[in-house]
Parts: structure tokens; sequence; C-alpha cells
């Protein structure tokens, strides 16, 4: 089912001008401290072609018109200013300064309208590129699916995060391509005494507990007890691996910041660099149905560094190009401004970014009206938006799944991709 | 063509040998078992044999009793030569109260999703699941109690969970009882009748809100407590998202008929709502819901409720997914379907006798072992028995027994009723109950750790790192594994020779004996431990916790 499309090289179609533009003011701190990783540019094969997603989740639904889509000086404007960007012509919200010089790197789509402003509705539609509460596999389910290495070393799809829903993302997908929660840079529970997975008692216990397996799949249906399997192998590669838990270094969250989200996005570097496919990394706090504005400028400042060190880290070792970058919400938030001078739940005209993998990089889709009220052009939902991440992944979202001979189309069969940002 | 006669042909068809009497005399379960073979047609040769007695009493102990069998339970059924052992057992478990509080997890799961604590304690919630199935409470009446339940008796509190959990909200609630309570999904029909499935429109979803659409939630200003009232007005209208046209309806389930308020005649309130009083109108639209539901004109209530139970019993419901019936996804086997269905009807819904049926057919006791493994066979065949993912519930229970901690508690709290009580005895059924349920507190929070690990809302089985990393390497189940109280390990560290190790840990864990080759793995593990005898069986019985046989019911 596979399309070879090939990832194009962003990084490489780059000028150099645009490269210095993004790299100048903020760039020095950042610079520094990434020439003294050894040998960072120079990735090895393995590593390009094993495409992933980097997802950063602004949960509660981040204002566009605090950050991508900005209108200052209309009547739903608020108080900041835009900022010009690295890409001539584009301005975004003043608030992401950092963002903003590395935006020859993404691209904005301005016009999705998912016709809910409910939490739980948005975000399955974002996720799953399907309205309502179907069973559907998420997009990171999906190209864990299809992109993870079948002894994937971590688990394929890890969500970073501090909150305890368990959401099923793998639906009807096998189990092992579902979410992996971690609750921050924790390591993940019962991951044992360290050193364990070498004493002779465990190695001896794992043995015989795959030797019983065996006897019992002999004449009986594989699918179930193969899936069990793989859980107790992503268990062992876990507890071989408990260093790169709790500990970061220092050099390291000097540039990243030492709050939760900075520290989630260095361990999201390490998980990409690991092997796992789709790593998710949620910032919580977007809700701001009172005190929006202040909110943005804290929740944004939080944002703006630590994203803007992780997007040069992945560049830097020549990931970026097979790494797609999604930073998204569940929705937007009302251009009208509520008495407590919060703003809303609003699906039907906002914005998100991407960047990476076979996207098209410095480019805006779509636009709202001047009070960005609603979608002037280019409309799209979820659903296009999901064809559209798979098919920069190299994924033929417009092919089946074939679930015990049963097929189920892989993105939403009315729609197709935003095909002008596909590179 | 009815039922009977059908049969009948399919009686002639089918089988020569048949006792004289025909169909008139036939069982329930035997006439199950026809159906299912005539529709296996030329791949009924592929069915596997009837499992082995080691299979089925393990199988019948999770299906009814929610648990693995104790070692002393599984010796003495495999060494009873009584040719209806089976029989027995079954009824046996069906009259314990461990089959009350199976039954009772697998309700609160169906009906509760395993939504959080809101306004009614779901331990609470739990015991009334528990009493009404220690007394076989009709499916019917449970289901009444539940729709009609307003939370503001408060003896009567707890089984107003099912609507105060979700709020009362009128899209969740309606789209769970079409799921629950008739097996139809019809969520998308809520902004457009459905664009692929015919059935699901929109007068249908909003027929059913509109039983509830009067109704809110009130909040009591002295106790604080919430209940429900309800408005004498207000209709339901509705506008499709694709087309615009607008429509209404009075309360409507499906397609019967639409039921209209009486006539208005004087103060339309017993008691009128207002922000120290909870609405009671003098006609209800909420409380024409339970009858409506349940009246045997829908048929839609029988149904589901069969095609869940047995779903419950095989491992696959007869229409998948449960909640997913309509015609462009018909029952596997449509005429056992309505079989089961006129079976509840006609017993007045009574959920154990039909259970009991299910477990007696030779379509639940064949061996889960294919005959033929190269093939792909198709699963609503029947043609083996499914291997069934035990529950968060039964997993727990099932470790606990295996380990040697449900009998060490079912020591300890006998003994404490025996000093409380000189007379207590266990042919006594109140005193079977008193001490299952002391049991179960007493078990209780590992049993929620289990849950907290291992529920899941998705459909098929589900394993994570996270869980087999809990089964690996948790303090919990390391504690059991330190000999104590005369648990497994203890028990089995001062066996001599390791040939009745090997057999007692099998009988144990897996309810059965090892074969020759397994045995001797078992030998050559634990001789690698050496001296090191109790660590040895406490690594072998981790092993087995965490194989895929302990974790399928097969």
């Amino acid at each position: 089912m596979k399309r070879n499309t090939g990832c194009q090289s962003i990084d490489h179609a780059l000028s150099r001008r645009h490269f210095l533009a993004g790299t100048t003011a903020a760039g020095f701190g950042a610079a520094a401290a990434i020439g003294g990783l050894s040998s960072p540019v120079v990735a090895d094969t393995l590593k390009r072609d094993h495409k992933r997603i980097l997802q950063v989740y602004l949960q509660g639904g981040v204002s566009q018109l605090e950050s991508w889509d900005p209108k200052p000086g209309t009547e739903y404007g608020g108080p900041f200013q835009t900022i010009p960007t690295s890409v001539p012509g584009v301005h975004i919200c003043e608030l992401l300064p950092q963002t903003a010089q590395r935006m020859h790197l993404l691209s904005i789509v301005r016009s999705i309208n998912l016709k809910t402003d409910d939490h739980h509705q948005g975000r399955l539609f974002m996720e799953k590129g399907r309205r309502g509460e179907g069973n559907y596999p998420y997009v990171g389910s999906v190209a864990a699916r299809y992109l993870a290495p079948e002894e994937s070393p971590l688990p394929s799809y890890i969500h970073i995060s501090t909150r305890g829903l368990e959401d099923d993302t793998a639906a009807f997908l096998d189990a092992r391509y579902g979410q992996m929660k971690l609750e921050g840079i924790a390591s993940p529970k019962n991951l044992g005494k360290p050193g364990q997975i070498a004493e002779k008692g465990f190695s001896r216990r794992n043995n015989f507990r795959q030797q019983l397996n065996q006897q019992f799949t002999s004449r009986r249906p594989k699918a179930l007890v193969d899936s069990y399997d793989a859980s107790f192998r992503q268990a062992a590669q876990l507890m071989a691996r408990q260093e790169l838990f709790e500990k970061q270094s220092e050099k390291e969250l000097d540039r990243y910041g030492r709050h939760d989200f900075g520290r989630y996005c260095l361990l999201a570097r390490t998980m990409l660099e690991e092997g796992s496919t789709c790593v998710k990394v949620t910032h919580h706090g977007y809700d701001t149905h009172a005190e929006n504005f202040n909110f943005h400028v804290e929740q944004l400042g939080e944002f703006d560094t630590p994203f803007a060190t992780l997007l040069d880290d992945l560049q830097q070792r020549g990931m970026l190009e097979s790494t797609l970058v999604m930073v998204y919400s569940e929705f937007g938030r009302t251009p009208k401004i509520n008495h407590r001078y919060g703003r809303d739940h609003w699906g039907s005209a906002w914005s998100i970014a991407l960047g990476g993998c076979g996207l098209q990089s410095g480019a805006v889709i779509g636009a709202t009206n001047d009070k960005g009220t609603e979608v002037s052009d280019r409309e799209v939902h979820g659903g296009h938006l999901f064809h559209t991440y798979l098919q920069a992944l190299g994924i033929d979202s417009t092919a089946n799944h074939d679930i015990a001979g049963r097929d189920i189309p892989i993105g939403d069969p009315a729609v197709g991709s935003i095909k002008e940002l596909l590179a | 063509m009815n039922m009977r006669t059908r049969i009948a042909c399919l009686l002639l068809l089918t089988t020569a040998a048949l006792p004289a009497s025909g169909e008139e005399g036939l069982f329930l379960h035997q006439q199950v078992d026809q159906l299912i073979t005539s529709a296996q047609g030329d791949l009924a040769h592929l069915a596997s044999p009837r499992c082995s007695d080691e299979e089925f009493l393990r199988r019948i102990f999770l299906d009814l009793a929610g648990r693995i069998p104790g070692h002393e339970e599984a010796q003495q059924f495999l060494d009873d030569e009584n040719p209806d052992k089976r029989a027995t057992l079954a009824d046996r478990l069906l009259a314990s109260p461990r089959h009350a509080r199976h039954l009772q997890h697998h309700l609160d799961v169906m009906l509760m999703q395993r939504l959080p604590k809101k306004h009614v304690d779901p331990v609470q919630w739990q015991e009334y699941l528990y009493s009404s199935m220690l007394e076989n409470k009709p499916w019917n009446q449970l289901a009444e109690e539940i729709l009609t339940a307003d939370g503001a008796d408060e003896k009567q509190r707890s089984r107003a969970r099912f609507l105060l959990a979700r709020e009362l909200n009128f899209d969740d609630t309606t789209r769970d009882i079409g799921r629950i309570f008739l097996g139809r999904d019809m969520q998308c029909a809520q902004c457009h009748d459905h664009p692929s499935i015919e059935d699901y429109m929109q007068r249908h979803y909003y027929g059913l809100t509109a039983f509830l659409k009067r109704s809110y939630l009130f909040k009591d200003p002295k106790s604080e407590t919430t209940s429900i009232g309800e408005k004498a007005e207000g209709d339901v209208k509705f506008t499709s998202v694709f087309t615009n046209e607008e429509g209404s309806t009075s309360p409507r389930l499906l397609n019967m008929s639409m039921i209209e308020d009486p006539e208005p005649a004087g103060e339309p309130y017993v008691t009128k709502p207002d922000k120290d009083n909870r609405g009671i109108p003098r006609y209800s639209r909420r409380l024409q819901l339970a009858p409506s539901i349940i009246s045997p004109e829908n048929v839609d209530f029988r149904i589901n409720i069969a095609n869940r139970t047995w779903a419950l019993v095989m491992g696959r419901g007869l229409v998948e997914p449960l909640d997913m019936r309509h015609t462009g996804n018909p029952p596997s086997h449509p005429e056992l379907l309505q079989l089961l269905a006129d079976e509840l009807l006609a017993n007045g819904y009574d959920l154990r006798a039909l259970i009991r049926q299910l477990v007696l057919t030779e379509t639940y006791q064949r061996s889960s072992e294919q005959v033929e493994s190269e093939q792909d066979l198709p699963d609503r065949a029947y043609l083996s028995a499914e291997l069934k993912p035990l529950s968060a519930e039964q997993l727990a229970w099932s470790t606990m027994q295996a380990v040697g901690l449900v009998s060490a508690s079912r020591d300890k709290q006998m003994a404490l009723l025996q000093k409380e009580d000189s007379d207590f005895n266990l042919e006594n059924t109140k005193m079977r109950v008193k001490l299952e349920k002391a049991v179960n507190a007493a078990l209780q929070s590992h049993v929620e750790m289990f849950v907290s690990m291992f529920a899941s809302q998705a459909n098929g089985f589900s394993a994570t790192a996270s869980q087999a990393l809990f089964l690996e390497n948790s303090e919990l189940i390391s504690t059991w594994l330190t000999p104590s109280d005369g648990n497994l390990v203890e028990r089995l560290s001062g066996t001599e020779k390791l040939e009745t190790v090997a057999g007692q840990l099998y009988l144990a864990l897996l309810s059965r004996p090892p074969t020759l080759g397994e045995q001797k793995n078992i030998v050559v593990f634990l001789q690698q431990f050496d001296s090191e005898r109790q660590a040895g069986i406490a690594q072998a019985t981790r092993a087995i916790l965490c194989s895929a046989e302990f974790r399928f019911n097969h």
C-alpha cells in the first residue's frame, strides 16, 4: 500500500540566507550549544529513512489570534502586535519570537473548520481524521503501524504528558501501536531494578515464558498471543534503557529550559533519536475562558524557546527531513472576547503549524476574513489534515487497512489531502 | 416458515440420531448446537473435538465464577468420575455468590464503562448490582429500575448512577441507552440521518432524547445532593446539518408509535420546580422511557441482551460490534439470535438460566485447539472455542487465586466470622454470601490496582508495555511470591521432588497437570537455581503468570 513519494529535503532547499535569518538573534546561544555535540550534522542513513512524527499538542485550544493568525488593530484582535518571520511576508504573533525565526521550517494552515466546539470531539477529529467517536486509530498509531521498524527499540508511539487520560489510540490496529503514556520525564512505572535484565534469574524466566507461549500457540490463533508477546519485548527494551529517563543533561536543559515543557521537549528529542516513530508532547493549559491574554503570554512564553530549540536540534541532526512536525490543538478560540477577558471554544476558523518531512515549508494555506470570524479561503477540516500528514510520511492515505480480511479506508474517502502543502 | 418448523427441517437435514420426541423434546442448548452445526455446512468436519476436562474446568470457573479454580477444587473435579460432572459443576458455580460477583463486574463495565465517580458512590452502585444478581433479578426489571431512578430517594439512590454519572447529558445518555439497551449506536443520527446506515434516522435519535429532554439535574440547597427533576413542558426539535430540514418529535422508541402527552387538565405539577424544590410533573415523559424500552413490542431490547449474553459466554457476539446492529450488519446466525431472544422473553429475562443453557452446549465445550491450523477458518463459524482475554477483574482474582492469596484471605475471614458467630457454617446460603463479601472487601484494593492497569475501552484485546512491566516487576506481585501464610511459594518450597513441584505449579496456575515434556522443562528450569529453590519457584510462578495460557480464557 505504500506510495514512494520520497522525502523532500527541506533543509537542502533552504537558501543560506534563510538559514542565517533563522539563527541570528535567538540563535547564538543555541548554535554554541549544538557545536558542543558530537557530529550533530551527519545522521546515519537508518535514521534518515525511518520517517517519524513529532506532535506538539497545545491542550485546551491555543488562540489562533495570539499565534498563527493574528489580526492586530481589528475589533477582536486583542492587545498584541505581529512580528515578521524568517519567511518574507509572513507575520505571526509577537508572543512567538523564536518560532518566528524558524518559520522557514514550517507552514501554517489558517483555514480549519471542524464544526465542533467540544474538546473531546475536536481532539478526536484532529487525531483520527474522522468526525465523532468511531473506532478509528489516531494518526500516531497509523504511523506506528506502517512506519515503525519490525522490532521497534522503544514503544513506537510515546506520549509525554502529565495527566492521566488514557486514549484508545490504536482502535482496530494492534495494541502495540497504541500510545504509551509517560508521566513527564519519570521512568515508566515498574521498570524494575537497574541491571535486572542482565541477571540470570530474569533472563531464565523470560526464556521460560517464551517457551510456554510457543507450546500454547502451536494450534491456536497466533494474533492475540503475538500482540501479548510484543508487549513483553517492549517492556524488556525499556528495562534495558533505563538511563533514558529521569536524569537530563544540565547543558541541554540550559538550552531547553528547566520547566516541565522544556524537559518534555528534550525527552521527546531523545525518544525520536532512539527510534520511536511518533512522539507526542502535550503542553497543558490553553483553555483560556478567562484572562486569555495573560495566559497566552505565560503559555506561549513557555512554549516558544523549547519548541524552537527542538526544531533546531532536529534540523542539525538531519532528522527534520524525515520528521513530520505538528503543532496543533483540538480547536482555536473565539474571536469575540468575553466579559472575563477570555476567549471561548472555537472550532470554525482556526490554525495549526506543520513542517518537516515531505511538506512544503514557509507556506501559508488558506485564510480567515478580516475579523477572523470565518474561513474565507481554502476551508479544510481534520479529514484533509489527516490525509496530508500521512501522505507527507509516504503513506498512501487513500489505501485501505487490511484488518482480518476487512478493508477499512485509512483516511476518510470523502476528502483528500491538501495537495499544495505536499512538497 | 416459523421457528419450530425451521428447527424441524434442520433436524431432518443434519442429524439422523435424534430423540424420537423431535424438536419439542429438545433443550435450548441442543437447539443452539443444531443451528451452529448446520450453519457450518462444509466446514463442520473441521470443528474441534469436545474439550478435555481440564480445559472445561478452567473455562467454566472463569466464565461463571470470574476466577480460575483453586488447586483443591481442580483436583476434586479432575478425579470425579461422575459422567454428569460438567453440568453438576456448572450448577454449583451458578448458585455460588462468586457468580453474582462476576456478573456484577460484567454489568458494571457494560453499563458504566468505567466512568468516574459522580453524584453516586460507585461502591454502592456495585453493591446494588451484586445484590440484584444474588437474587437473580430479571434483566427487564433491572433495566426498568436503572432507567426510572431519579436519585431522590436515599434508599434507592445507588441505582441512579447510570443517569447521574452521565450528568443527564442528553447526547451521552441518549447514545448510551441506544448502545447498551438496544444494541444500536445512533450517534451519527444526532446531526443527520446516518449516511451509511439506513435504519438510523435522526427522528429515532431525537425520539429517544425526547424522553429525557424535560428532565434536569437538581441540586438540593440543604442536603447538597443532586437528583433528577423534570419540567412539564418543552419539545424536541432537530435540524439536519445536511438538508436543513426540520423535524420535531415527542418521545418515541425507534419505530414504535409516538407517545403523545395527555391533554392538559388543571395544575401540571405535583411539585413546582424552583430553586428549593425538585420539579415533579403530573405527567412525566422520562417515566415513559423504561416501560417503552422493556415492552415486548420493542424487539430490540431482547435481541440486544441475547446477543450480549451470548458474547459474554462465547467470546464474540452474533452481531459484532455489539452495539452496531442494523440491516447492513446482520447477525451471523439470525435464527439463533431470535431463538435466544424469544427464550429470554419466555423465561422472564432470567439471564442465569440462559447462561446455563449456553455453557451446556457442545459449541461452548469445543476445544480451543484447532483441528486445522494452517487454513484461515472463519471465526463466525464457532469451529473451536475463542481465546477470551481475561477481564481486569478476572485477571486480578485469578492471579490472587493462583498465588494462594484468596485461600489465605478466605481462611482468615472465616475465622473472624466464626469468632463472631459460633454457628457460622457454609451450608447456609446467607453465610456463604457473608463470607464472599468479606473476602471481596479484603482484596478489593488489589482488584482496583489491576483495573487501573488492565481496563481498556478497546473492543478487542490490547496489551501494552506498561502492563507487561506491571506483571514482571511490580512490588505487589513480588510480595505475593514471597513465602507466607501457606501461600503457593511457601507450600511448594518444602516439597522435595521437583517433579511434584512441577505438577503442583501447573495445577495451581493452569488448572491441569503438565505433559511429560512440560514437566521436564520445569524441572530443568528449577535445577538452574540449585539451592535457591524458593527463588526458582517464585521465578517459575511469575513466568507462568506472564504466559499467554494464563492471560487468556481458552
